[in-house]
């Protein structure tokens, strides 16, 4: 018995210097990452290539404007030259920062198409999409002492590593990707160099998330007084004073996820109020069944009832750019 | 309560401290409160319908032993976990099936809520109630021994389908603490957790989005996706039933074996010899065997048509057993057509045998034995894997695209995240390879308890780095 004990006590001890020392390299290796990682192979490291003012207009949004607004239809509709830079989990801080350093090396743009949605203001953007920017970033090592992993916080006790296993996820998946970004060549990504030539994906909503259930999550509306409202109220100070010309655009959700998120009216008001006093701002909104056919589970790839939000499909963009490009025509006084 | 959830750990510490403590006499009633508190923490009312039929078939076993060889008795006892099963799993295939085929909308699905693990004590209930009828084993006459071998928690949700036989002796044996069983225990739940949460789950995150959309994804990435999952649901379900063994094991239970290294096969018969034993013997005995002889009694000759009436036994209960074998894993034509092929495949290699063994001495590959095995792993293998196609595609249709799509054309984008996880997979592969061939390296056994030790923790530590945070619930639960 005494043995069995001592053996399970060796164990124990074992598993502790291990996880602390596992935990205290982790610390390390996570804050040289983020503090210390530069990115060469983005937008900015192609100045001598794209010629400054190439670009007239620029797109914003996370990955529902990615899928939904295409340069392609811009530039056939209007002639306008576009530049996407909608995105997977880009926020207002990233984009104030984006476009500070896009006007420092390629120029202001004409216009702005900055696709928004009711989650706008529910995010924050992440430590290694500021890196994207090589922005010089305030990176604190991390406190174990103030972690606590909720799937079991007495195990999270015991185990420094278990505390971190988010961060340590982060970590591994932030590495990932900007080892993609230094694998992959430029002409595989779709906003290398000119107009993009990409028009979404041809999927449709499966015939599973277009059934209406008997009760759903629902979604309240956080206001610009929450996330990086802040940061999106200094961009609009910068596009206003730069002249330019601003359209945010209410990007469709599928009727599901449109009555999943169903303080629509709080968030129609709120934008309309950051806008109200300024110049060359407008607000498109598409997400209401008045303005587009929320309905259609053709138009979009995912989504539906209790689904927070839903991302367009190769047919829904064509329609909504048609929408896009018609409305902008009026503004723009183009024939 | 989650099986891989810190719940569960907490649960079974608590139960096995509280089973040690326990007088011999009444440990039978730990596990049997056990194993229904736990089925009733994923939803109460599954509770009935695991008790109901543990009732009806106890007393059905005792009828037998009664009214010994009575055809009624055992039809009753087999009907109410079968007449069950087909409710719960079955009737909306059929339901939505007959209602494709007439064209009436009007019938709709009953949406019923599948009693998790059914599939798995219904076949416990089947195969007991059946080797009394055979007189293999004697009915049980303690109900509560018995519907602890119905509802022993482990091994509740997902298996092994141990037999009446093996367990029923060992809940009557007397328990006693041996360190070196609870260590071979937890040492099996560590590496069942590691394929489960590192492996399973990592593969899963690259095959749930490729089986989702396979369009949008390059030929490589179609290929490595095959690949990907024939490991996934190994890891997943080899890994659930190492938790389950190693618990079982803990509490002084000898479960059968459930994998032995199926992948490491040399045909599609040695395959199904190694994979989900448990249900391939079950299989064997309450299906195939039963069709084989009757159809080969019904001719009179040795052959029929040139063909030796063997074949056709063989042939005809090779169909019928794979064709429910694919029913049984879900309602859904594409697990028919997965077990179907299963069943094409082992036609085939019956059919072609003596052919393949006289091409294999024409060519000469006797002399390179290396070669010879590594070829008929890498063909079985590849043939396993394409048949998971059928059984991972949400429809017939999409798994005919996904099959059109694969090559050999690089990807675009993704490819450290896909360079990442076939690391993965190899560092999976040699472990299992290790460890299928552990008795050759005898040094193992003789480190010091104390080394090992440093092992364990290093190996815990290691699951916690690499673990998948959001883990999957076992696929196995879902059939």
């Amino acid at each position: 018995m005494r043995r069995i004990i001592l053996l399970f006590l060796l164990l124990v001890v074992f598993f502790f210097l291990f996880d602390r020392a596992a935990a205290l390299f982790f610390k390390e290796l996570n804050y040289s990452f983020y503090s210390k990682t530069k990115i060469k192979r983005n937008i900015f490291g192609k100045a001598k290539v794209i010629k400054k003012g190439f670009y007239d207009t620029m797109i914003f949004g996370t990955s529902r404007t990615k899928d939904a607004i295409h340069p392609l239809y811009l530039s056939d509709s209007l002639g306008l030259r576009a530049y996407k830079e909608a995105k997977p989990s880009r926020y207002p801080r990233y984009y104030y920062h984006f476009y500070n350093k896009f006007r420092s090396v390629y120029g202001k743009p004409e216009y702005l198409i900055y696709g928004i949605d009711y989650f706008i203001f529910n995010l924050r953007t992440s430590n290694l999409h500021l890196m994207l920017l090589n922005k010089k970033r305030k990176i604190r090592k991390l406190n174990y002492s103030k972690m606590v992993n909720e799937s079991s916080p007495l195990f999270s006790e015991i185990s420094f590593l278990f505390r971190a296993k988010k961060k340590i996820d982060r970590t591994a998946s932030d590495f990932l990707y900007k080892l993609s970004l230094d694998w992959e060549s430029d002409e595989n990504r779709h906003n290398s160099m000119g107009i993009e030539k990409y028009t979404g994906k041809k999927r449709v909503l499966s015939t599973e998330n277009r059934r209406k259930p008997g009760s759903w999550d629902k979604f309240e509306y956080k206001s610009s007084k929450n996330g990086e409202g802040k940061f999106l109220k200094m961009l609009f100070d910068e596009l206003e004073n730069d002249g330019v010309k601003v359209f945010l655009i209410g990007i469709p959700d599928y009727i599901g996820t449109y009555e999943s998120n169903f303080q629509q009216d709080k968030f129609v008001e709120d934008i309309n109020v950051l806008i109200r006093d300024r110049k060359n701002f407008w607000f498109f909104n598409y997400d209401h069944p008045d303005k587009f056919d929320l309905s259609n589970p053709e138009y979009f790839t995912n989504g539906g009832y209790g689904a927070f939000n839903s991302h367009m499909s190769f047919y829904g963009a064509k329609t909504l750019d048609k929408l896009l490009t018609t409305d902008l025509k009026k503004i723009l006084n183009i024939d | 309560m989650q099986f891989i959830s810190f719940d569960f750990l907490y649960f079974v510490g608590a139960v096995f401290i509280v089973y040690l403590i326990t007088p011999d006499r009444f440990r039978w009633l730990v596990l049997l409160g056990a194993g229904y508190y736990f089925y009733g923490s994923i939803n109460s009312q599954y509770l009935l319908f695991l008790i109901i039929p543990t009732i009806i078939v106890y007393v059905a076993g005792i009828g037998l032993e009664k009214k010994r060889k009575n055809g009624l008795i055992l039809f009753a006892g087999i009907l109410v976990p079968l007449g069950l099963l087909f409710t719960f799993k079955y009737l909306d295939l059929f339901i939505t099936t007959f209602a494709t085929v007439f064209s009436n909308e009007g019938i709709k699905p009953l949406n019923l809520i599948f009693p998790v693990g059914i599939s798995f004590y219904s076949f416990r209930l089947i195969s007991y109630i059946t080797d009394v009828y055979r007189e293999k084993i004697v009915s049980e006459r303690h109900i509560g021994h018995f519907a602890l071998y119905v509802s022993f928690f482990p091994q509740l949700l997902a298996g092994p389908i141990d037999r009446a036989g093996n367990i029923i002796p060992q809940i009557k044996n007397k328990f006693f603490f041996d360190w070196e069983k609870f260590m071979g225990g937890l040492r099996l739940i560590l590496w069942g957790l590691f394929k489960k949460i590192v492996i399973a789950d990592r593969m899963a995150e690259f095959v749930d989005q490729i089986y989702s959309n396979p369009a949008d994804y390059s030929g490589i990435h179609l290929l490595l996706g095959v690949y990907f999952f024939s490991f996934q649901i190994y890891c997943d379900f080899s890994g659930y039933t190492d938790i389950a063994i190693g618990i079982s094991k803990i509490f002084g239970f000898k479960s059968i074996e459930n994998f032995n290294f199926p992948y490491f096969s040399r045909n599609l018969k040695d395959f199904w010899n190694r994979w989900h034993i448990s249900l391939s013997t079950w299989l064997r005995d309450y299906i195939f065997l039963p069709v084989a002889y009757p159809v080969m009694r019904l001719f009179k000759k040795d052959k029929f048509g040139g063909v030796n009436i063997t074949s056709i036994g063989y042939v005809t209960a090779i169909f019928v057993t794979m064709f429910l074998g694919g029913l049984w894993h879900g309602a859904s034509w594409t697990f028919v057509i997965w077990g179907t092929l299963h069943g094409l495949y082992l036609v085939f290699g019956h059919m072609t045998a003596k052919l393949r063994k006289k091409f294999r001495k024409k060519i000469g590959m006797k002399k390179v034995p290396v070669l010879r095995s590594f070829l008929q792993i890498f063909i079985s293998f590849n043939l396993v894997s394409f048949a998971w196609i059928f059984f991972r595609a949400d429809s017939f249709e999409k798994a005919i695209t996904y099959i059109k799509n694969i090559g050999f054309e690089l990807p675009d984008t993704g490819v450290p995240n896909l360079l990442y996880t076939s690391f993965f997979l190899l560092i999976f592969i040699l472990a299992d390879y290790i460890y299928k061939n552990i008795g050759k390296y005898t040094w193992i056994a003789e480190i010091p308890s104390e080394i090992k030790m440093a092992g364990y923790a290093l190996f815990i530590v290691l699951i916690i780095i690499f673990s998948v945070d959001s883990s999957n619930e076992f696929i196995y639960f879902n059939f």
